[in-house]
Order: C-alpha cells, then sequence, then structure tokens
C-alpha cells in the first residue's frame, strides 16, 4: 500500500516506512542510539529528498529522545549540568548546520556530502567499537569501559574554563563538552541524526563520563537540539512532513517496545559488538553508492 | 496622402491574417472534434496511488465525410524548472560534477493517437502543436549551455530516459480506441508522484495533413482532503504545523516511555 505524503508531494511504500520505523524502534531501545544513522540514508534511497529526510527525521527524534529522557530521568541518570553545557555547543552548531546545509542544497552536493559523512563517522565509529568490544569479549571485562583513555585526558588537560560536574565525578574544561554540543548540532541539523552513536563513545573515551549516565544526558542534548532543528527546518525550508514523521514515530513506539523486552538478553560487550555490526553494514551500503559506478550516471531534480 | 501606400499594406495584412483564420475558426460547414473527461479533477488524498484519465470524444461531421481522420490528444502537466545532474568519478568517488537547469518544462506529458504520427501529418505541423515527444522544448535557464550541443543532447536524453521510466513522459503514443459512429477514447494513467496543478487536454483534428479543428480542455490535479489541509497549514502557518509536529512526538514520546516502564 502506498501513502502520499502531503507537503514532500510524493507516494512511499506505507509498509516500507513503518518497517524502517521498527527498526528504528529497535536499535534505540536495545543500543540507546536514536535510529537516524539508519532512518535517513534509508529515506534518500527510498526517493525521498534529502532535505525531507533530514527535516523529517528531526521530528522523529523528538519522540525517541523525550522517551529515552524520562526513562533515564526517572533512573537519575541524567547529568542535566552536563547536558546543559553541551546544548550552549550544540544549539550554536544547529543554526550553523541549517546554513551549511542550505548551502550545499544550492551547489547540488547535499546528497553526495550526506553520504560521505555518513561513511565517515559510521566507518569509523563501527570500526572503533568493534575492536573495543571484540577486545572486551575476549578478555571478559564487563563493565569496566567507562574509563577515558589517557590520550584523551592528556589532550584536554591545559584547556580553560574548568567546570566541576558533581553527577558525573567530573572536572573538566567546558570548552569539551561545548566542543562535542557543536558537533551534536551539525549532526542533528545536516544529518538528521541525534548523534548518539558519535556522541556517546566521546562522552566515554573523551569526557570519562560514567557510562551509566552518558545515554540520558546524550538524549537530554539531543531533544532540546532536535527541536530546535526540526522548528528551523519547517520554518525556514518546509521540508518536514509530518504524516512521514507519524507513520515512522508509530512504527518506532512499536519497535521500541519490542527492543525494550528484548533488552535484557542483549547487554554490554556482545551488544555494542552487535551495533558495530550493524554501523559497518549501514557505512557498507553506503560506500558503494558513492564509489560503485552507478546504473544511471544521471540524476533529476524538478526545482518548481 | 504620403502614407497610403503603408496603410494599404497593413490593410492588405490585416485582411489577409483575418483570411487565414477564418478558414480554421468560422467554418461553419467543417467538421469538429469534441472531447470531455470522465473527470475534471484528480483528487490527490494520502491514499492516492495514481490515477487513470480517460479522455471520450467525437468528430462532428457538418456535410460532406472527412477522408481518413487523424485524432491526436496531448495531457500535459504543468511546467517546472528541471536540473539535471551529471555523476563522474572523481578520485574514485562519483560526484555531481556537471549539471544543466531546464526551464519549462513539462512536468508530465503523454499524448494519444489514431494512426502513425508519420502518416497524420508532417513533422513540423505536429513541433508547431506540441504533439509527440519530439516537439518537447528543452530549453536551459543558462544559454551557455547549448554551446556544447553533444553534451546539451547528453542531458536533454537523460531526462528524457529518466523521466519515462518514472512514468512522467510518453513512451510512445498511446492508442486512440474508436468505439464506433465517431465516437473514441483515449485512455491516460497518472503516476502516483505526480506534481499537482493544472493539466491540459487539447485534442487536434487533422484531414489528410492538416489541421482542421482543435479544442482544449483544463484538469485540475489538487490534494484534496486531509492531504490537502496538512499542505496547507505546512505551508501558511508553518509555526502551528511545527507545534502540532511537537505535540505529536511528544505524546508519542511519552506513551513510549510508559509503555516501555511497564514492560521492563
Amino acid at each position: 500500500m502506498d501513502i502520499y505524503l502531503p507537503v514532500a508531494e510524493m507516494a512511499v511504500s506505507f509498509e516500507v516506512i513503518v518497517g524502517l520505523g521498527v527498526a528504528v524502534g529497535l536499535l534505540s531501545s536495545i543500543f540507546g542510539v536514536g535510529g537516524g544513522f539508519l532512518c535517513t540514508p534509508f529515506l534518500i534511497f527510498l526517493g525521498v529528498p534529502a532535505s525531507f529526510a533530514v527535516g523529517t527525521q528531526a521530528v522523529q527524534l523528538i519522540s525517541s529522545s523525550l522517551s529515552g529522557v524520562l526513562g533515564h530521568w526517572r533512573k537519575n541518570s541524567v547529568d542535566f549540568k552536563l547536558g546543559s553545557v553541551m546544548l550552549g555547543g550544540s544549539l550554536f552548531g544547529t543554526v550553523l548546520g541549517i546554513l551549511i546545509f542550505k548551502l550545499l542544497q544550492y551547489t547540488g552536493q547535499i546528497d553526495v556530502v550526506i553520504n560521505g559523512l555518513y561513511v565517515l563517522f559510521l566507518g569509523s565509529i563501527g570500526g572503533m567499537m568493534l575492536y573495543e568490544s571484540f577486545r572486551a569479549i575476549l578478555k571478559k571485562k564487563h563493565k569496566a569501559e567507562s574509563v577515558r583513555s589517557r590520550f584523551w585526558s592528556r589532550v584536554t588537560h591545559g584547556l580553560p574554563y574548568p567546570v566541576t560536574f558533581p553527577k558525573s565525578n567530573l572536572c573538566i574544561s567546558a570548552t569539551v563538552p561545548i566542543g562535542l554540543g557543536v558537533i551534536g548540532g551539525l549532526m542533528v541539523s545536516v544529518l538528521g541524526i541525534g548523534g548518539g552513536f558519535l556522541l556517546v563513545p566521546a562522552m566515554i573515551y573523551i569526557l570519562g563520563m560514567p557510562s551509566n549516565l552518558v545515554i540520558g544526558t546524550s538524549m537530554f542534548q539531543i531533544l532540546i537540539t532536535t527541536t530546535l532543528s526540526a522548528l528551523l527546518h519547517i520554518i525556514s525550508n518546509n521540508t518536514v512532513d509530518l504524516l512521514l514523521a507519524l507513520v515512522l514515530m508509530v512504527g518506532s513506539l512499536i519497535g521500541g517496545q519490542i527492543g525494550v523486552r528484548l533488552a535484557k538478553y542483549v547487554r554490554g560487550a556482545p551488544a555494542r559488538l552487535m551495533l558495530a555490526l550493524i554501523l559497518l553494514s549501514v557505512c557498507v551500503m553506503l560506500w558503494e553508492n558513492l564509489f560503485i559506478e552507478p546504473v544511471e550516471h544521471f540524476t533529476t531534480e524538478v526545482l518548481e | 496622402m504620403r502614407k497610403s501606400p503603408l496603410l494599404i499594406l497593413c490593410v492588405l495584412i490585416f485582411v489577409l491574417i483575418l483570411g487565414t483564420h477564418s478558414h480554421l475558426a468560422c467554418a461553419d460547414n467543417q467538421s469538429r472534434i469534441v472531447i470531455d473527461m470522465a473527470q475534471e479533477s484528480v483528487d490527490v488524498t494520502t491514499g492516492f496511488s495514481g490515477s487513470n484519465i480517460v479522455v471520450f470524444g467525437t468528430i462532428e461531421k457538418q456535410g460532406r465525410e472527412i477522408k481518413s481522420p487523424g485524432v491526436a490528444i496531448i495531457l500535459k502537466g504543468p511546467n517546472s524548472r528541471v536540473i539535471v545532474r551529471e555523476k563522474k568519478a572523481v578520485a574514485g568517488m562519483w560526484l555531481n560534477s556537471d549539471s544543466i537547469e531546464f526551464k519549462n518544462i513539462p512536468h508530465f506529458y503523454d499524448y494519444a493517437v489514431n494512426m502513425k504520427e508519420s502518416d497524420m501529418t508532417s513533422a513540423q505541423v505536429l513541433i508547431d502543436n506540441g504533439i509527440g515527444l519530439n516537439a518537447l522544448v528543452f530549453e536551459p535557464d543558462d544559454s551557455d549551455d547549448l554551446e556544447d550541443g553533444t553534451r546539451f543532447r547528453k542531458f536533454q536524453e537523460s531526462l528524457i530516459r529518466i523521466w519515462q521510466r518514472d512514468g512522467n513522459l510518453s513512451l510512445g503514443g498511446r492508442s486512440i480506441k474508436f468505439i464506433g459512429n465517431g465516437l473514441f477514447r483515449a485512455d491516460f494513467s497518472l503516476p502516483a508522484s505526480i506534481p499537482t496543478g493544472t493539466y491540459q487536454v487539447e485534442a487536434f483534428l487533422f484531414e489528410e495533413g492538416k489541421l482542421i479543428d482543435k479544442r482544449e480542455k483544463i484538469l485540475e490535479v489538487k490534494q484534496a482532503g486531509m492531504s490537502a489541509v496538512i499542505n496547507h497549514y505546512a505551508h501558511a502557518y508553518s509555526l502551528v504545523y511545527a507545534l502540532v509536529g511537537f505535540l505529536m512526538a511528544i505524546g508519542i514520546g511519552i506513551l513510549s516511555a510508559n509503555l516501555s516502564r511497564k514492560g521492563r
């Protein structure tokens, strides 16, 4: 069955969109990542223009990150102070990202850039995670990965404006979480992803946050950032299709419920290994788009 | 009266124009073509998955019989600007390298004929009346793009190829079925992803290569129902639209969080 998207003005398969939502919901409830990295490229692959894929994804991210934040808030595993400092950077990153997006659209390279950035991020994070989780499994070390790597603690040591974050038991220069925030904001507005898969490991390895606080805190930051991003995409570009967003959100609600019940069976290093493999396979899929000669060398875009 | 030769010339031209015109328009004893459609508008709703357009019509004979009547019907969508981009390998990566922007390209074009176009009339008349794919004018936004003919043709052919595959451009004339007694019908199909706007339906009647009558009708393709409401709010009241989106997302988010708590 096809549904006609009223704002994107195109028809897409209803089942495929629901399925995509379910997959996103599963990923977010099992691994605590937004799942946007799967959703955005897939929507583009289905023929949804990149601008609509990214804009609509921002709305769907509101629901998934809100649900995540609420869950973590109850468990008292959100460091609001650290999240707020990150927000300073990510709100700036979001606005900057919207401008970059417009510029890329103008030059006609938006799809290629989105594709390339995904390959880069998914490849590097997936690869790192794969390596780390393998090592953890081999050493049978199940929870001690929250240790900040020695390299990053040396790099961030001398930076100005140190701030204490009692909840995370950290004292670190504010520039580091702000810098991470800028990257997070850029990812939300340019790539349509919360950036959890990049921010979560970065907060563990670079900030040295305890891993039980990381997901809740990053989701809190993503929630506010993506709300701003969705608003800007709607007002400045009109590239949010709420019908598409609704179908995706309902799908991900279903997937999320399945995932919650599955989550107790997948924990720790094996879970990260699975996530790493998923990230790498999406990466390979996109890599092919970019590096394998396409059957059709030409593309058309209607400007109205 | 010095200007009189010029005046006479003007009058002469006027009469001439009037004369050629009357040949087509005010010939009461000429046969006419009449068309209508089963529907005058296409409603694009959220369940829209393409639509069939049936154009039917008849030839009204006046006096004498027409010898081998040629009928052509075209269905043309609103004009649009289209960018065609070419991917080329740059350092192993397939990047959009070259592009041409076309303007005034109908976003949908299909036609139907009751005989081979070449049997109906001359190629020039077909082009003048916009019948057939050859009659489509591919005009670049930047006239410099015309300088390299091979390159321009390559982009033009790619646009045709891609749009034919998507169902937006005719694959060659559809056939017009004569049901009898001069009554005919032509079936068109609009794909699910057609653009909304005002479509034109034009019908032509030829006799031995000469155009003897022409009719035009309008087909409105517009969003309707829920779909139209959503689209209207998205563009006219962006803030309300955003707010609705937020409430929707917040509602689903809270629901999801509550369900998850129970499920754990």
